[in-house]
């Protein structure tokens, strides 16, 4: 009987049209990704042998320059002393200008594992040079400066990031090739693309599949309305099934992305390194890193819980408010909450304890990679601190459920 | 034993149930007839808790609607006809009826027999957003049989069906009252309902009017259609008329002599007549004839 009730929700849910439109969408928007957005995707730290090329040959040239000032000025105690320019460049483009030797020296040999060991040495050293020791011969990308509003940290950011990856890949099992150095196979497309509004989107796609939930029923109301089956147990069904369709349309989607993204650049490797923010700008290395595969098994853990809350939190607003439009507005503001206010006011760090609130967690990636922690200016954002404020969250939504769905006031249909 | 008591439903001004105290046995059909929003349908969704009532309550085998648990053990007991705008119509009738038995705990061997009994076999594995209007409502009769439960609750079943299905469908009912099932049905089909019911409910102004137990509706009367002769001739004998121009004559209460004179008197005007017992059409004119 109450397979019976399971198989038939399950029915209702799939053959929903509205559902079924949703599940088209869902679709043509994964091809975009796959096919459009993410090819397109610009790298800042892209591997450019030419670059670093250029970038040796403008190092050597002025050191050079600088040696003929500091020859000058040894020959003539007159002469003007050597520029604070050369000074610096005296003092660190030899390492560098190391480095970027035998960065071209692995590229040219396609020894990409032994390039992203120079490299994060390369970006380390750099980023000490202008983010510790300020000095001015340098500058990061200008992408860092375009893009955002705190150029000196994002660049730092992005850097130490790099580093982090970097050093990861070099000391890893995996083999390591262009594309896995750029970020581009399809499980680090992945992996990098589930944090902001992008997990707000996916949020407001679970929002407009559960909007209906109680109301879809309206249309078989005599047939369904005086089933020999607990209400409890009927909303209960109606979560489960609501949280396999919705599982099945991401899990639909992330292939559809995998299948467009992974010929191109290769799978990947759930072993590969992802970095972590510390949540301090000046530890001497402000990333650590986990594995892929441990990533989106945090991923999976705090998605689940989402995924649950917002089904919840349809059911029980439509227990109350018989209104599928209604349901499906209240429930996107919730998801939308957090990214439309505090966190684009840049609030946690006047007020910390923003951390114990759910909404703080619901983009996920931006939690779990520590870039929440980055905006936020403190460390204790990530998977530890998220999980428990969604767990109450979804605990209390559920005991409000059980408490709704036992009172004789309010029917599911 | 299903019981009524003392219920008392208005919406808003309009009380379209007063007090109303009924009894209702196993193995029997009862007829509900009124008028359109009188309240049949209501008394039905008054019995599945649907609607629940601002006084009263309804108690099946010692149990009330008094709390979720009993809700769902009284629904086990009970099914209603469902409408048939609700089908799902992506699913086959043989789905609905599985459904239905899965649902009340019955097998889905019944479900062949129900079908064959139905006559279904030829439509009943497409989909139901193909039947007729006629299929879809053989289907929902099916489904409350496919539920098998003690006490079925059947709104206007015949709606939309030719005599062939209605006479189908009535045997079914006849073999379900066999079975020891209680069936309610609201209908405006009485010719009908007079060939199976064994207690008709006429409502009104939210009280039963006449609650008549068909079995001992024994009594014979004289049914003629009015004109000038017929108003001449039974001028002086105790009749009914009704609005639709029926006169009904008790012969119980005529003597021998007024009754051989009547006779004579229609034999002599050639004037047709019928005898026999009060039908539910002459109670329905009765009751509600303008």
């Amino acid at each position: 009987m109450k397979r019976t009730y399971f198989l038939l929700q399950l029915k209702l849910f799939f053959n929903n049209p509205k559902n079924i439109g949703l599940f088209i969408i869902s679709a043509i928007v994964a091809l975009y990704f796959g096919l459009v957005s993410a090819p397109n995707h610009h790298i800042i730290e892209k591997i450019d042998q030419p670059a670093i090329q250029a970038e040796l040959d403008d190092h050597q040239a002025f050191i050079k320059i600088a040696d003929k000032e500091f020859q000058r000025s040894a020959n003539n105690p007159n002469a003007m002393p050597p520029s604070k320019g050369a000074k610096e460049a005296k003092r660190t483009y030899p390492t560098i200008i190391k480095l970027d030797k035998l960065r071209l020296q692995a590229l040219n040999n396609n020894n990409y594992r032994a390039y992203a060991s120079f490299s994060w040495q390369w970006y380390h050293y750099l980023d000490s040079l202008l983010f510790q020791k300020a000095i001015q011969n340098y500058t990061y990308p200008s992408e860092y400066y375009s893009q955002t509003n705190y150029p000196g940290y994002d660049g730092h950011y992005g850097y130490s990031r790099i580093t982090a990856l970097y050093k990861g890949l070099s000391q890893g099992k995996t083999s390591v090739n262009k594309d896995i150095l750029e970020e581009r196979t399809s499980l680090q497309i992945l992996q990098k693309s589930l944090s902001g509004w992008s997990v707000i989107l996916l949020i407001i796609f679970v929002c407009l599949f559960t909007c209906d939930l109680l109301t879809y029923d309206q249309k078989f109301r005599t047939i369904l309305k005086n089933i020999p089956l607990t209400k409890t147990f009927q909303l209960g069904t109606k979560l489960v099934v609501a949280f396999i369709g919705i599982i099945f349309n991401f899990l639909i989607s992330f292939l559809i992305i995998i299948l467009c993204t992974a010929p191109r650049y290769g799978l990947g490797s759930l072993s590969l390194a992802v970095p972590i923010y510390r949540g301090r700008p000046y530890y001497e290395f402000s990333f650590k890193t986990i594995s892929l595969g441990r990533y989106f098994v945090y991923f999976s853990m705090m998605a689940l819980l989402v995924i649950l809350i917002f089904i919840s939190l349809s059911i029980l607003i439509s227990l109350l408010i018989k209104n599928s439009y209604i349901t499906a507005i209240l429930t996107i503001i919730v998801a939308v909450i957090a990214k439309v206010s505090y966190f684009s006011l840049g609030m946690g760090y006047v007020y910390p304890w923003l951390r114990y609130l759910p909404t703080t967690y619901f983009t996920i990636g931006d939690s779990l990679s520590g870039y929440l922690s980055y905006l936020m200016g403190t460390p204790g954002w990530g998977f530890q601190w998220g999980l428990m404020p969604l767990l109450v969250l979804l605990i209390g939504l559920n005991l409000l459920l059980l408490i709704f769905s036992n009172s004789r006031r309010f029917s599911i249909i | 034993m299903l019981k009524i008591k003392n219920v008392s439903l208005a919406f808003g001004e309009h009380q379209v149930l007063d007090n109303l105290n009924l009894e209702f046995k196993q193995g029997q059909i009862i007829g509900l007839v009124a008028p359109n929003g009188t309240g049949k349908s209501t008394l039905i969704n008054v019995i599945l808790h649907n609607l629940i009532p601002q006084r009263g309550e309804v108690e099946y085998d010692s149990l009330t609607y008094s709390s979720n648990k009993n809700e769902v053990k009284l629904h086990k007991s009970i099914c209603a006809f469902p409408d048939q705008n609700d089908l799902f119509p992506y699913m086959t009738g043989r789905d609905h009826l599985k459904l239905y038995a899965d649902l009340w705990h019955n097998s889905s061997s019944s479900v062949n027999e129900i079908i064959s009994q139905l006559q279904m076999a030829s439509y009943i594995d497409k989909k139901t957003a193909t039947y007729s209007l006629g299929m879809k409502q053989r289907l929902c009769f099916a489904m409350v049989v496919a539920a098998d439960t003690s006490v079925m609750l059947l709104d206007e079943i015949m709606n939309g069906l030719d005599p062939q299905n209605v006479s189908l469908i009535s045997d079914v009912l006849i073999e379900l009252k066999r079975k020891g099932k209680l069936l309610i049905m609201a209908s405006h089909l009485l010719q009908n309902l007079q060939l199976y019911a064994d207690r008709v409910l006429f409502l009104k102004s939210g009280h039963v009017i006449q609650d008549i137990n068909l079995q001992d509706n024994k009594e014979l009367y004289l049914k003629l259609q009015d004109s000038n002769k017929v108003e001449s001739i039974i001028k002086n004998i105790k009749h009914l008329k009704l609005a639709n121009g029926l006169n009904l004559i008790s012969l119980a209460e005529l003597d021998n002599l007024k009754k051989e004179k009547l006779m004579q008197d229609l034999a002599l005007n050639l004037i047709p007549y019928k005898v026999e017992p009060i039908s539910l059409e002459d109670l329905f004119e009765i009751h509600y004839g303008e």
